[in-house]
């Protein structure tokens, strides 16, 4: 990383950083800086480790198990799973789903990082939203493919494993550079979830209709009937 | 049926890894970086093009199974598929006397039980480990195919593709 802090009047003075030789940043802001540098270790940390396969996702546990976010930017996956931690579900990550060879997610444990609607973002740990990270490896009881898009309401459909897995290639750091354990681990993890596919509205809804919180009527039967497939 | 369209000895590409998944095939082609999830009867035709069988042999080893409907058009449509996904390394030939069905006129003809006996492929472009993660900052260098975050867009800065 480089900056030219030589200050005369009338020139801008810009924030450069390199991977080796190759420029990865050029810019005035040096919060993007440190941005594009945890971006860009993070897609090196899913080129180079054989231990774990990397899925652009969100991830949550929940009594024990794990739900997958899978998504690409701006598809509200943070959003969702502040939500799901503020309902008392155990934050893994909002960025990557990081899964071994035996299909089981682990965690991922950098703040979440929320944007703001005046532009910018804010970085919270669980704890600041009221909630705990988890750190053990835990089996994946459930794949949420979804997307916020403000009229809409959650009612979803169960897609098969296949699509589940195709799905999560979709989102894969890892496919490109491992497919053969890749396919294995995504096999192995989705063989016993379930998979939920459609449109979102307000995160909490969504997380409350998920975790059958809807009006503690009956509190525990959406999980029930979802997440109890194992 | 044309004779010769039925003498047809269709061939699956080889290079591929694939996975089964609960009735399901994923199959990843490392050429194309492409992911496909085909299911039964368009796996199961995928696994009888061994370069060997005719189209007569696929649709007669298909019968075997009644819960596949082993019917011409149906093998045409799903042999058509893997083609268009790039799963077979012969080109099919065009099914000049055979009746050729479209997905939508199979599922018509197959009623409710389209969905088992239908070849059905979705695929997926995989992307690169850079295209998959988060979005980049602006200010960011966009050559490795990374989309940047809004509101910038990626563009020329000099010699660089800059996320402007």
């Amino acid at each position: 990383m480089g900056s030219n802090s030589s200050i005369r009047p009338g020139i801008r003075s810009f924030n450069l950083l390199y991977a080796d030789t190759h420029l990865i940043y050029r810019g005035l802001g040096l919060y993007d800086l440190f941005e594009a540098l945890e971006s860009d270790i993070g897609i090196y940390l899913a080129q180079h480790t054989k231990k774990y396969l990397f899925v652009h996702a969100g991830v949550v546990a929940w009594r024990g198990k794990g739900i997958v976010i899978p998504g690409s930017s701006f598809s509200g996956k943070t959003e969702l799973v502040r939500a799901f931690v503020e309902a008392g579900a155990k934050y893994y990550s909002d960025e990557f789903a990081l899964f071994d060879n035996n299909g089981n997610v682990h965690s991922f444990p950098r703040p979440m990082s929320i944007r703001q609607q005046e532009g910018g973002k804010v970085r919270l740990a669980a704890g600041e939203v009221g909630g705990k990270s988890g750190k053990k490896a835990i089996p994946v009881s459930l794949i949420l493919l979804t997307k916020y898009e403000p009229q809409a309401t959650w009612s979803p459909r169960t897609i098969s494993s296949g699509h589940g897995v195709l799905h999560l290639s979709a989102h894969s750091l890892s496919l490109r550079i491992r497919p053969k354990a890749t396919l294995v681990a995504f096999s192995r993890a989705l063989k016993r979830a379930n998979i939920l596919a459609g449109p979102r509205g307000d995160a909490r809804e969504t997380v409350a209709s998920i975790l059958g919180h809807k009006s503690g009527a009956n509190k525990d039967a959406g999980w029930r009937k979802i997440g109890d497939r194992q | 049926m044309n004779l010769s369209l039925n003498h047809f000895v269709p061939q699956k590409r080889k290079g591929v890894i694939t996975r089964q998944i609960q009735g399901e095939l994923l199959v990843f082609d490392p050429e194309s970086n492409k992911a496909h999830c085909l299911n039964a009867v368009s796996a199961r035709v995928w696994q009888l093009c061994d370069g060997k069988r005719t189209v007569a042999q696929i649709t007669h080893a298909l019968k075997e199974n009644p819960a596949v409907c082993a019917d011409d058009g149906v093998i045409w449509l799903a042999l058509r598929q893997l083609k268009k996904a790039g799963l077979l390394s012969n080109s099919t030939p065009p099914p000049l006397g055979a009746r050729r069905l479209s997905r939508r006129e199979a599922g018509t003809m197959l009623g409710k039980t389209a969905l088992l006996v239908v070849p059905l492929i979705s695929s997926v472009v995989v992307p690169t480990p850079a295209e998959a993660a988060s979005c980049l900052p602006c200010g960011s260098i966009c050559l490795s195919g990374g989309k940047c975050c809004s509101p910038c867009t990626c563009g020329v800065q000099g010699i660089n593709l800059v996320c402007l």
